[in-house]
């Protein structure tokens, strides 16, 4: 590339923007932006670029539409275009009237691609840096947040280790831009051990190992891969969820050194124990939700990891209804979801609840895009008093964001309430009660769980209740953790 | 003793500093580069900016040349409430600074300055990087707390005439029974009537073997109820042992007077500090022992 090369780059995707400025950190190159065709018509017009990279579609006209421009203003003088296009058909002809757009960058591309092409284009010397070098991605959060740095590993097919320097050292493994494992190198802590069987596991040797820690300060050795206490069939899960616990609060941090690390392979306990995660998903659900990250709480980013693992297994079974497959064509990453329910032609009901199906869409706020009327997270059945129900709606309002609870009346229909309100758990405070069947069948059709919520935990009086069809128990006084346990899971 | 607090810190949080070291019977004092230390000084509170990874190097000159704690008022998120670092000679609160973190906090930074009281006295506290006991007793009560620590655990017996040896073995029975049935036998031979509260860290679990009357309530924030009157519970459903998971800001209160137990009870929505202090008030003029821990 030549010496203070201008590149002229023309998308509106903030992100992209970020990307080249990455591919090109360390180069002589001076990168230039805008984020629509006036405003590129108008830099050009100022100040020539050496080359432009256009996108195929802008907000306010097609990349077709601004080289026509070009060639109006400069005729063969316009400056050498690149255009860039998620489509694989039509793009070239579309440009062929045009002989100084002279290559064409598929959608994802590589850095090192962008590079080179971007090289060639200005029929000048080699890249600065080699195709060899791989691809270089580093710097502080602050400046590449994690949610776009995997997106770009999402969109580039990588395979190695993302390496966070936040107060612990954090792990990202990904497999061809997939999220496979994510590890923390910080004191596990209780919610880390929950799954370790007991009776399986001789506590002499956490407690050993936790002395250890405690002893020398260093950062856990004990990984539940590596402490080999956890039975085979149970890891996979609890690192999983340990996983999407430490995605989330990284996914929050604002600071801190972020390195990419390309690897042939990735380590065997990786392999072992991890699970693809859709990276994309992830950005989808954030845009769903929400237009900006900031105040998205740890734990509705790790709710929607999670979320999003269990709608890719969900898409591998490929036992999709009509309208789930329907909905499902038009999630593209891009388009918002009031406009995507609004294509469906369902009603607002029906889309919520084939969003709800799909194990997705209960992490929209719903009433931002639907009248669902009385959707909430939880719906309580107390008739024993209301005290508890008192408690722990203040317990959820505590909650960042907080959730809403229903309360189920003696005089409800138990069944139609659910079902309308559908929640996400089910909580019964004085089970097994007569109704229990009623509620479990109404849980089992919405897909929710039905939980006891007991004064004391006995073993008998557990049995009782899985025994009528509770999917968890919990003893008074139930923790928050407990509950955003159930609620990702 | 005294606490040093940046004046770079905003005004709001070092008005809630001043409090929450009223609390504790400590003095805090606005500090500018340059004033000297007074020598009853036992911590610096300062900030720990945004991005920082180290301590910052000004910081860690005024620590070292003075033996002082420091005490970091981070200015991002944390994965922990409270940590301590280095033996306790770094502690770092994460945000947002409410009352009852920075007293937590700030509480850390007295280690070692509390009532060093051995176990089994009238009062005293003991204070660790995973939990805070505290306990008193009208002098010439007959029951008394006892309790083992170690890094990872806290065994405390609670009774009449119940002695160090009984914690030690109730702490051993409880790491080496095979089952609960086996547990509660085991411990019901060693401490008799006498209650058990252990806290694992390691496992983050609670371990509560109550036999007899007194009153044991689990409190806190982040649980549904957030005051819990367990002992109650377990009376009512034939029960003398529970396991319970352990969490961050989990406040235990055993006391062997009931209206004494709701008293203090009462204070812990104030910070488990006030509870200490509404404790040491009842005990000093009702026959009583009472105790509290705090998981952090």
């Amino acid at each position: 590339m030549k010496e203070r090369a201008r590149i002229l780059v023309v998308d509106d995707s903030t992100t992209l923007r970020k990307l080249v400025e990455i591919a090109f950190r360390g180069t002589t190159a001076e990168i230039d932006f805008a984020a629509s065709g006036v405003e590129a018509l108008q830099r050009v017009a100022a100040h020539p670029p050496d080359v432009i990279l256009l996108d195929f579609t802008l907000p306010d006209m097609g990349g077709v539409d601004v080289c026509a421009r070009l060639a109006e203003r400069a005729g063969a003088a316009a400056p050498p275009v690149v255009v860039m296009s998620a489509r694989r058909e039509g793009v070239r002809e579309a440009f062929r009237a045009f002989p100084f757009v002279v290559d064409f960058i598929p959608k994802p591309f590589a850095m090192e691609e962008i590079r080179a092409r971007l090289g060639a284009a200005q029929r000048a010397p080699a890249p600065a840096v080699p195709a060899s070098a791989g691809v270089s991605l580093s710097g502080d959060l602050a400046e590449v947040p994690l949610l776009d740095a995997l997106r770009f590993l999402s969109a580039v097919e990588l395979t190695g280790c993302l390496a966070l320097e936040l107060p612990a050292r954090v792990e990202i493994y990904v497999r061809e831009g997939e999220v496979v494992l994510c590890t923390s190198h910080s004191p596990p802590g209780p919610a880390d051990l929950e799954h370790v069987d007991l009776s399986r596991t001789p506590r002499a040797a956490i407690e050993r190992a936790s002395a250890e820690q405690a002893r020398t300060g260093k950062p856990a050795v004990v990984s539940l891969a590596e402490a080999g206490h956890v039975p085979r069939e149970v890891a996979p899960l609890a690192l999983l969820e340990q996983g999407a616990r430490i995605l989330a609060a990284a996914l929050e941090a604002r600071t801190g050194q972020l390195t990419w690390r390309t690897l042939d392979a990735l380590p065997e306990h990786v392999e072992a124990f991890g699970r693809p995660q859709a990276v994309a998903g992830i950005a989808l659900e954030q845009r769903r939700a929400t237009a900006s990250r900031e105040g998205v709480p740890a734990a509705f980013l790790g709710a929607v990891y999670q979320r999003t693992a269990r709608f890719s297994r969900k898409l591998a079974g490929a036992r999709l209804s009509a309208n789930e497959r329907k909905l499902l064509s038009l999630f593209d990453g891009e388009t918002p979801v009031s406009a995507i329910i609004e294509r469906t032609g369902l009603s607002p009901e029906k889309a919520a609840s084939v969003c709800n199906r799909l194990c997705a869409v209960d992490l929209i706020e719903l009433r931002d895009h639907v009248s669902s009327g009385s959707f909430a997270a939880i719906a309580l059945w107390s008739p024993g008093g209301a005290e508890f129900g008192r408690s722990l709606r203040a317990l959820l309002q505590r909650r960042s964001p907080p959730l809403d609870v229903i309360d189920l009346r003696p005089e409800d229909d138990l069944a139609e309430a659910i079902v309308r309100a559908r929640p996400r758990l089910i909580l019964v405070t004085d089970p097994p009660s007569a109704r229990t069947d009623l509620m479990a069948d109404a849980a089992r059709t919405i897909s929710s769980a039905l939980v006891a919520v007991l004064d004391t935990a006995s073993r008998g009086a557990v049995d009782a209740c899985l025994a009528a069809g509770f999917h968890a128990v919990l003893a008074k006084p139930i923790h928050l953790n407990d509950l955003e346990r159930l609620l990702s899971s | 003793m005294t606490f040093l607090v940046s004046t770079r810190l905003s005004a709001r949080v070092r008005d809630e500093i001043r409090l929450a070291s009223d609390a504790l019977g400590v003095v805090a004092t606005d500090f500018t580069e340059g004033m000297p230390i007074p020598a009853e000084t036992v911590a610096f509170v300062g900030v720990l900016p945004a991005g920082a990874r180290r301590v910052p190097p000004e910081l860690a000159r005024l620590a070292a040349r003075s033996s002082l704690r420091l005490v970091l008022c981070a200015a991002e998120p944390m994965v922990r409430p409270v940590t301590a670092l280095l033996g306790g000679r770094v502690i770092l609160i994460a945000p947002p600074f409410e009352p009852q973190r920075l007293r937590w906090g700030l509480r850390a930074a007295t280690v070692g300055t509390a009532e060093a009281a051995p176990f089994g006295g009238d009062a005293g506290q003991s204070l660790s990087a995973e939990w805070w006991l505290a306990w008193a007793r009208q002098p010439g009560h007959p029951a008394a707390v006892e309790a083992v620590e170690s890094a990872i655990d806290l065994t405390a017996i609670v009774g009449p005439g119940c002695t160090a040896a009984q914690a030690q073995q109730a702490g051993d029975v409880i790491r080496t029974a095979p089952d609960d049935e086996a547990l509660e036998r085991d411990l019901r031979s060693t401490v008799g009537d006498a209650g058990v509260l252990r806290l694992s860290t390691s496992l983050g679990e609670w371990v509560v073997y109550w036999p007899a009357g007194g009153a044991l309530w689990l409190c806190s924030p982040w649980r549904a109820p957030a005051q819990w009157e367990l002992s109650r519970a377990m009376a009512e459903s034939g029960r003398r042992l529970a396991h319970l998971p352990a969490y961050p800001e989990d406040v235990v209160v055993l006391c062997d007077h009931a209206q004494a137990a709701e008293a203090i009870v009462a204070a812990v929505e104030r910070g488990a500090t006030e509870a200490y202090a509404t404790l040491r008030a009842l005990a000093a003029e009702t026959p009583m022992l009472g105790a509290i821990v705090e998981a952090r």
